[in-house]
């Protein structure tokens, strides 16, 4: 659920201001620059240049594509290793175009990967995003948006910085959103952590009194914390596995690597807490014997 | 001793079942927050009123020196000014006169943020002297516009004030002025800017900041926010062009004849150029034309979309985080309580009435959310959106957890005591 809301929130965000996110900047420097800023930062920037004053028509670079989720309603989205292809929105393609045709610029023409917007209406939906290593460095003398976790911070620190502009012009200002959303995923998260810390302490509580009379009985603390550790991890995992396999299922393969994590470091987080509380338990008992 | 007995055993539990519940209603509360927020977006810029058909009036007269030819003569301004002051007052549309032009300030006290060619695409000009008056100024960006377009786009003064378009005379070489919010710490209410517009002296008075995040739809994007704009009303009609002010007067009459026409859906093209055509022929101005502006009602019904849709998705992220974390905190609940069992049976073989049992446990549950209740008075005040209403609501929500909490528990262990009687 907060990999989907995360993930819908960004798209919404991306969509309501022209695929740029709220920290982007925009700044006029060379071409140079920026492959030296590249080489300097291991976060993940991308670049975007307007071919032109409609404010639709964008060429992107980027050192890692991959981390870029841009809102597509109907083929993929931009990968790392792409090259000269297009994401264009519904009103774009003709009635003939499809996935796999081309969007014509030019001399120079691009494979079209994926359909703009979550919907075929949408604010994109005269949209182009190309993926051009040339083309973007023959726009050098337009501005040149940096966008990315961070971007300002990152640029800002850059030997090479130039002067830089910061304007959000999203629909996201129109409402709290900015300001709330990070609190709702951080509490999302919390209540995630504090359930996984409350079952382990469940279960621990469960086993405390078994635990202390197998001791006493004379059985290995080792067999003990093994067995406890196994009440929590199996239904866990198969909870686990579940949780992956309906995640992947509804939100799709592209998001395994989010949904394994989500799923993951809480599962971890119940067997650490189950592990130092039966470990506690048995010190208090080690002199009963 | 029982306190410290207490918070041994179950101290883990209920600052776990605390914290988890300060988190829910947390979430709750930045939730209903945002959900309020949308709706004053929605209400604010996209509502029922404002989806219309908008088209854009431009003069024809394009050339340099036609311009400047068709200027000479007072009466060819007059028509101007009559076309404008009649579509100005046509009741079958608004008309939504709106322009942005740098506006030269003298000692202006801002920075570069609201210098009118600070850009993605060009630096800030920065102060200079003005050759003609000789003072040192900046180019500060400007949105001029007429009582329509206030109206029309729901813009309001911070403080709640009413601007007094009434007062806006331009012969009096004084107007009020509104400042975007982000001028609120450089400018005071009641001072005086002095701008220099299309060459003419004028004493800019500051009557009031707009909203914060204000914005208008102009030039095809619904997003143009004002809060780095100096706005300068426009006069409700335009009188008096006399040989003095026939320069002036004859660039701002035509900087007012742009604008939009806001029309109901239901009204066809055909029926706005009839409208037009008898206000040309009673004004005589006949150097217009009309353009239609269909990207302003897209830009509407996708924007709004985009803003119900996001309320929508933080709606159910809200209640699934909700149902977890009152299951989590039921079953915290019950074993606080199974653990204070023993001693609820201890009392109970001691011969203690149910009463006085469910009334000793009442008092632990009701310490629980008075220390969940400090918390939360506490932290609201800090959170974005916070209203003493939305406070009160968050700590009567926490109330109702509080009863249901009781009545659970209550039932539990008056069941769990019968039980035992009747095991005896």
């Amino acid at each position: 659920m907060l990999v989907a809301f995360e993930r819908n929130q960004t798209e919404l965000s991306l969509e309501g201001n022209g695929l740029h996110s709220t920290e982007s900047i925009s700044v006029v420097t060379e071409n140079s620059k920026l492959e030296a800023l590249d080489q300097e930062t291991k976060s993940p920037l991308i670049y975007f240049r307007y071919l032109d004053d409609s404010g639709i028509r964008q060429v992107a670079r980027s050192n890692d594509f991959d981390r870029f989720h841009f809102p597509v309603h109907q083929g993929r989205g931009i990968e790392n290793g792409d090259d000269k292809v297009a994401l264009v929105g519904a009103n774009v393609l003709d009635e003939a175009d499809s996935i796999g045709s081309s969007y014509v610029l030019g001399q120079e023409s691009y494979e079209i990967i994926g359909v703009l917007g979550r919907n075929a209406d949408s604010l994109l939906s005269y949209s182009v995003l190309i993926v051009d290593d040339s083309l973007f460095g023959r726009f050098q003398t337009v501005p040149t948006f940096i966008d990315g976790p961070k971007a300002a911070q990152i640029y800002s620190s850059f030997r090479g910085s130039d002067a830089y502009m910061q304007q959000d012009r999203s629909v996201n200002r129109r409402t709290s959103i900015d300001l709330i959303y990070p609190v709702i995923v951080l509490l999302g998260n919390l209540v995630l952590g504090a359930g996984a810390v409350c079952l382990g302490i469940l279960v621990g509580v469960q086993a405390k009194k078994p635990n202390r009379i197998a001791w006493l009985l004379g059985r290995s603390r080792w067999k003990s914390l093994i067995e406890t550790i196994g009440v929590l991890l199996l239904p866990a995992s198969c909870f686990w596995l579940l949780g992956n396999f309906v995640g992947i299922a509804t939100l799709g393969q592209e998001l395994a690597g989010e949904i394994m994590t989500t799923l993951s470091w809480p599962l971890l987080a119940a067997i650490a807490t189950l592990l130092v509380y039966t470990l506690l338990g048995m010190k208090r008992s080690d002199g009963w014997k | 001793m029982e306190v410290i007995r207490e918070a041994k055993r179950n101290g883990v539990f209920v600052a776990g079942k605390i914290i988890l519940m300060f988190l829910l209603l947390i979430c709750v509360f930045n939730v209903s927050t945002f959900l309020k927020s949308s709706d004053a977006a929605v209400e604010k810029s996209f509502s029922a009123d404002s989806e219309v058909d908008l088209y854009s009036v431009v003069d024809t007269l394009t050339g340099q020196d036609e311009f400047f030819e068709f200027r000479q003569d007072i009466a060819n301004i007059s028509t101007v000014a009559e076309f404008y002051n009649l579509l100005n007052v046509d009741e079958d549309f608004k008309f939504l006169s709106m322009f942005n032009n740098p506006v030269s300030v003298a000692d202006f006290a801002g920075g570069d943020i609201f210098d009118a060619y600070y850009r993605e695409d060009s630096e800030p000009k920065g102060m200079y002297v003005d050759p003609i008056s000789g003072y040192e100024v900046r180019d500060v960006k400007s949105m001029q516009m007429n009582q329509n377009t206030f109206e029309f786009y729901n813009l309001k003064l911070a403080d709640d004030s009413e601007f007094e378009w009434d007062s806006v005379a331009y012969e009096s070489g004084s107007i009020p002025v509104m400042l975007g919010s982000d001028y609120q710490s450089i400018y005071q209410i009641g001072e005086t800017l002095d701008a220099y517009v299309y060459s003419k002296n004028l004493d800019l008075v500051v009557a009031g900041f707009l909203e914060p995040d204000s914005s208008v739809f102009y030039q095809g994007e619904m997003n143009t926010y004002l809060d780095d704009q100096l706005i300068i009303p426009y006069p409700a009609d335009i009188s008096s062009i006399t040989k003095h002010n026939q320069e002036f007067m004859g660039i701002l009459v035509f900087q007012m004849l742009l604008g939009d026409l806001a029309v109901s859906t239901e009204s066809s093209s055909g029926e706005v150029l009839q409208r037009l055509a008898m206000h040309s022929s009673i004004s005589g101005f006949k150097d217009y034309s009309l353009l239609g502006v269909p990207s302003y009602l897209v830009q509407h019904q996708l924007m709004k979309q985009l803003i119900q849709d996001n309320a929508a998705l933080l709606t159910w992220l809200g209640i699934f985080l909700s149902g977890g974390v009152l299951g989590i905190g039921y079953i915290l609940s019950r074993r606080i309580l199974h653990n204070r069992m023993e001693k609820y049976w201890v009392k109970w073989v001691l011969g203690e009435s149910p009463n006085a049992i469910l009334s000793t446990n009442r008092k632990y549950v009701v310490f629980e959310y008075l220390i969940l209740a400090v918390m939360l008075t506490a932290t609201v005040r800090q959170l974005p959106n916070y209203s003493s209403k939305d406070g009160v609501v968050i700590l009567v929500i926490a109330g109702l957890i509080l009863a249901a909490d009781l009545l659970t528990q209550g039932r539990y262990l008056r069941q769990a005591l019968t039980k035992s009687r009747k095991a005896e």
